[in-house]
């Protein structure tokens, strides 16, 4: 627990009820589906980098990056973070124009334009159990009880209930302008609170002197393959539904464009300063002045609880809601859109209205939280869910997407129907059979399956999966041309 | 000083500045994007006359 200043109370509860408000006055204003999906299609360029910046950090990336640096050192910003900008460049300038030069409304969408309903319900499937908030919950009750003492579900209640209520009644308006305000307040308290830390730990030459010269090496002392396989993570990013849904929320092509260049140096640099700020904390467990007990993925959290004064220490544990809230808030409102628009609309009842379908977008929010409540209230395996959840969108939509939009002769309903649903479920079936058979390893913090000599870790399975949708397309095209002659 | 803590010290004025231009600019923008909705809202009510059964993606 944190020795919390009534200021730094003040501050947080402030943040908190800022929130709700905002949700509840944009709760009236929504004309249609369009203005409460994706507001409008109106926004500009400094709202497409908060939000985009805003929502693709969430505690998860937090942590996980801080872990490796406090474990491994630059590499974490090397070998890690730095090739996921190689994948927003190429989504700048090859993905969001061909994205947002059609009236497309979700990732679904694109699929049933180019391959039939079926794939269209398929990927809505994918696309909903990806989007089920249960890690940001799960974050949420870990953070209540590390920093207020809370139970897990009371954390998860708290903070997850005030992101539910501005998603609920605010829809995409309020995602995005309170993601305007949750980024400043991530990045700036990042900014503000170097100095700070650096200052704690006798300043930067410290880090040099005191830490191991290997986190140093850009590359540090992980294998290739490891590095490769951490580069490929950001490959996530061209499927990524909530990614999808800002460039067609978009005014134009040129602002998702502008947002995403400016956006990859800030991203650098706050991920270069969450790299650093994990070393620092590495270097006061080295002095002493930080116990050597703490977890790694929880350095970030322990250098600032030691490093920070009051009021700016409320505000950076703001910032660390912010970041999980705009994280949570995004992916309620895509699960939400998946049941409404892209199953209920044109399976059920294809003449909704727009108020019709607004009330079950919402419904469907509330749904996946309430899942990804259960879930992380009783599912005991995060860290196998997690790695689940991140390998069955691209596993299911990355072949026909990329294909369809740009390979337009390929566009065959067999070869998108059967590459989907080969690709979901061959990730199913892989996790669950190495979650069930396999073993866990603590020191890898990973499942791993032994067949014969072969070991499959859970962290691979879309190196099998990816491809299995590849066959799958081939297949589909193959029983297309076979139909035709 | 390192090039690493140079380095390091752009990425803090990047990040704090960067943050707070983009936060200005978008203030700025935000009373007109918010004029703009109220607008659309009003010209959409009088086109629909707010008929609820109507639903605008079938129209696009």
């Amino acid at each position: 627990m944190y020795s919390f200043h009534f200021l730094d109370y003040f501050i947080l509860a402030l943040y908190l009820i800022g929130m709700v408000a905002i949700g509840v006055w944009f709760s009236k204003r929504h004309k249609d589906f369009d203005d409460f999906f994706l507001a409008g299609r109106t926004l500009t360029t400094p709202i497409l980098i908060s939000t985009l910046i805003s929502t693709y950090y969430g505690i998860d990336v937090l942590f996980g990056d801080s872990q490796l640096a406090f474990t491994d050192g630059v590499v974490a910003w090397f070998g890690y973070a730095r090739p996921t900008y190689a994948f927003f460049f190429i989504a700048a300038f090859m993905l969001a124009h061909r994205l947002r030069a059609e009236d497309f409304r979700s990732l679904p969408d694109i699929l049933d334009r180019y391959y039939g309903k079926k794939t269209r319900y398929v990927a809505a499937l994918a696309s909903f159990f990806y989007s089920l908030p249960t890690l940001s919950l799960y974050g949420f009750g870990v953070l209540g009880e590390a920093v207020f003492g809370w139970q897990h579900s009371i954390g998860m209640l708290v903070m997850g209930g005030v992101t539910l209520i501005y998603t609920l009644t605010g829809g995409f308006w309020a995602v995005v302008i309170t993601d305007s305000i949750q980024f400043l307040m991530m990045c700036l308290v990042l900014a503000i609170a170097t100095p700070f830390v650096f200052k704690m730990v006798g300043g930067f030459d410290q880090l040099i002197a005191t830490l191991d010269p290997s986190f140093f090496k850009p590359m540090g002392e992980l294998s290739i393959w490891l590095v490769i396989i951490y580069a490929s993570t950001g490959l996530t990013i061209l499927v990524e539904p909530t990614f999808y849904q800002r460039i067609f929320a978009a005014k134009s092509y040129k602002n998702v464009r502008n947002a995403l260049l400016i956006g990859i140096f800030l991203w650098g640099s706050y991920d270069w300063l969450v790299t650093i700020l994990a070393m620092a904390a590495k270097t006061g467990v080295i002095q002493g002045i930080i116990s050597p007990d703490i977890a790694p993925d929880t350095s970030l959290l322990v250098i600032m609880g030691v490093s920070l004064p009051v009021g700016l220490l409320g505000l950076f544990m703001a910032g660390v809601l912010a970041t999980e809230m705009s994280t949570l808030d995004s992916y309620c409102l895509i699960a939400g859109g998946n049941l409404a628009y892209d199953i209920y609309k044109p399976a059920l009842k294809p003449d909704a209205s727009d108020k019709e379908l607004i009330e079950k977008t919402r419904w469907g929010v509330g749904l996946s939280w309430i899942l990804g409540f259960i879930i992380a209230n009783f599912f005991g395996q995060m860290l196998g869910l997690w790695v689940f959840m991140a390998s069955i969108l691209i596993s299911s939509v990355l072949i026909p997407i990329m294909f369809g939009l740009f390979i337009p002769k390929v566009r065959k309903t067999m070869a998108g129907l059967i590459s989907t649903a080969a690709g979901l479920f061959s990730t199913i079936a892989l996790n669950s059979w190495i979650m069930i058979a396999g073993t866990y390893i603590p020191e890898e913090e990973t499942y791993v399956l032994h067949i014969g000599s072969w070991a499959i870790l859970q962290e691979y399975v879309m190196y099998y999966t990816v491809p299995i949708s590849l066959l799958g397309f081939i297949a589909g095209l193959m029983i297309e041309k076979g139909r035709r002659s | 000083m390192s090039g690493w803590e140079m380095f390091t010290w752009i990425t803090v004025l990047i990040l704090g500045v960067g943050a707070v231009l983009v936060f200005m600019v978008f203030l700025m923008g935000l009373p007109d994007l918010l004029k703009q909705q109220d607008v659309e809202h009003h010209h959409d009510k009088i086109l629909n006359n707010n008929d609820p059964a109507t639903s605008t993606l079938d129209k696009k």
